[in-house]
């Protein structure tokens, strides 16, 4: 379990992190899941004290991180999957990584194994794709058979059956009853890996919750198209429900069922000749959520059409 | 697609925690696993005895046009590529941390050892023993190879003498120093390029300005430069007005120790 408090980090007059609190709870995978440069990497170095805060605190299992016994079995994590000698080799890494806590060679051959990279760990880390950094970041973090695993962005760069091999392997993680907390700036990656969604920007926390809430919180709405728009529009505003008119005899409405919205025109005698509920998508409700949270907005493209 | 997670061993028989030695053995195991580190150290070494030979070699040619060689000068002869040879070793010593900073591997490491005056001290552990070796096994090597040339002309001498004994360990206990110091300007500076020239600058291109510019104020503060007072501690004769051999130990010992508490003090409030 990793608790924050009031967790803030400022660099200068710059707020990085802006006082969040949240708990990351054992036995599911939380996403982290912002824009770049929301705050996401710089709260995962605080969780592992590479990083002080400027105030407020973070604790694994209770304590700061840097104050456990044995660090390496309380947390494993992938913060950069270029964090190694280019000159070392994969092994001699693990194997730097393992003599600080006494874990065994064999320990360091079975995370090895574990990753795929037992046939390339004698050769130079430097010449790894990113892919396989990926791997050796995450062969780090496995050592210690640890309580928790961090692993930020863990499947940039990973090829097709990579992305698939970190999403079974988190699941098997939060299975087994560890703390799985992983990052990523895109929201359809953490669909299918998440149970349960931290989304940040700019700093600040914007949602936590179930992913299925999260899904929900976009709301979903009906569109219809019916004859006499503005009759059917004065009854469903009357039974609470906000609505958009659109072309012709569009009406967005939000609030209210496909079935209630279709009583109304039935009670009415409105001839209805399109019902489709819209659904958000979790990309949408994302994009909702951090709209206004977004560093660094791109401008809409406009063709220049010719 | 069947992943066994969990380690296939109950936990005690493949994980004892984290201590203090653990964290020296680990930062072994990275300066063995590094081809540069021989590199380094095999040209430090190369360097020293080289120039040793190189000066003996000279010493025999003066003597043959009937200029006799000072014994002082031909006892100061294995020690006399160290200012060479310290470079060397003293670039090792700081990419045993300055890498660790550009690479990023800086982070893995203090997440597997997140108490950095530990860190630190087993990084400066480390290099002081490869500095020790070095210097202490350079300094015998030269000693060894230069007799026969020196032989050439009597010039030889015997190891029995037990000052010659304390000179060359002094050669190994100087380099420990200087590799102390060079760790500490690694951390300090983290940059490899900086904190390298920062260290010849300090070690080699300063004493060398120092001594060029007239009047006792330069003379004074050279005086109490880290190679110049530990160069004290391995001269065969000490002229009168320099530091003493202790004294000179103790200044750079002081050199060192100042660094390694600055250092300490500076990396254990930096974000990494």
């Amino acid at each position: 379990m990793i608790e924050a408090r009031n967790l803030t980090k400022t660099y200068g007059d710059k707020t990085v992190v802006d006082d969040i609190t949240f708990t990351i709870q054992p036995g599911r995978v939380t996403g982290f899941l912002g824009p770049n440069g929301a705050g996401k990497s710089t709260t995962m170095r605080m969780i592992l004290g590479l990083d002080t805060p400027t105030s407020g605190s973070v604790t694994v299992d209770g304590r700061h991180y840097g104050q456990h016994r044995a660090p390496l079995q309380e947390v494993g994590a992938l913060l950069d999957a270029r964090a190694f000698h280019p000159s070392r080799s994969a092994r001699n890494h693990l194997l730097a990584m393992a003599t600080t806590h006494g874990i065994s060679a064999r320990r360091v051959d079975e995370v090895l194994q574990l990753t795929g990279l037992a046939e390339v760990a004698g050769r130079r880390a430097g010449n790894f794709s990113l892919g396989m950094g990926q791997r050796l970041g995450i062969a780090g973090a496995l050592l210690g058979d640890p309580k928790s695993v961090i692993l930020d962005e863990p499947v940039n760069g990973l090829d097709p059956d990579g992305v698939l091999w970190v999403r079974h392997l988190a699941r098997t993680l939060a299975d087994e009853g560890r703390t799985v907390f992983l990052s990523s700036h895109l929201m359809s990656e953490m669909a299918q890996t998440a149970d349960h969604l931290i989304v940040i920007g700019r700093g600040r926390i914007i949602a936590d919750a179930p992913i299925a809430d999260i899904l929900a919180g976009g709301g979903h709405r009906t569109l219809v198209r019916v004859e006499q728009q503005e009759l059917l529009q004065a009854a469903v505003v009357a039974m609470g429900a906000t609505v958009q008119t659109g072309d012709d005899d569009e009406l967005l409405v939000a609030g209210l069922e496909p079935r209630e919205i279709a009583g109304a025109a039935l009670d009415r005698g409105l001839l209805i000749y399109e019902l489709t509920p819209q659904r958000a998508s979790l990309e949408e409700a994302y994009m909702e959520l951090t709209r206004d949270d977004v560093e660094y907005q791109s401008l809409a493209l406009t063709g220049k059409g010719n | 697609m069947t992943t066994t997670l969990e380690a296939q061993q109950n936990p005690a028989a493949w994980t004892k925690g984290l201590s203090f030695s653990r964290i020296v053995r680990s930062e072994w195991v990275k300066l063995r696993s590094l081809p540069s580190s021989y590199i380094l150290v095999a040209s430090s070494v190369a360097a020293m005895v080289g120039v040793g030979m190189l000066g003996a070699g000279g010493m025999i040619l003066s003597q043959r046009d009937g200029q006799p060689v000072a014994t002082q000068a031909i006892q100061s002869m294995p020690m006399a590529g160290l200012s060479f040879g310290q470079l060397l070793l003293a670039a090792l010593a700081v990419l045993l941390v300055s890498s660790e900073f550009g690479t990023g591997m800086i982070r893995p490491t203090l997440t597997a050892a997140p108490m950095r005056t530990g860190v630190l001290a087993a990084k400066a552990l480390v290099a002081a023993g490869i500095g020790a070796l070095t210097g202490a096994t350079a300094a015998f090597l030269s000693y060894l190879l230069i007799q026969p040339i020196l032989a050439q002309e009597d010039l030889d001498y015997a190891l029995e003498n037990p000052r010659m004994y304390g000179l060359l360990l002094a050669t190994g206990v100087y380099l420990a120093l200087a590799a102390v110091i060079a760790v500490s300007i690694g951390v300090l500076l983290r940059n490899s390029a900086g904190a390298i020239v920062t260290v010849i600058g300090l070690l080699f291109v300063l004493p060398t300005a120092l001594s060029m510019i007239p009047g006792g104020v330069a003379a004074e503060i050279l005086r109490y430069l880290p190679s110049e007072a530990g160069s004290q501690f391995m001269a065969a004769e000490i002229a009168d007005g320099e530091l003493t051999r202790l004294e000179g130990a103790l200044v750079m010992t002081a050199w060192a120790v100042g660094f390694a508490l600055t250092a300490a003090l500076v990396f254990r409030r930096r974000d990494v």
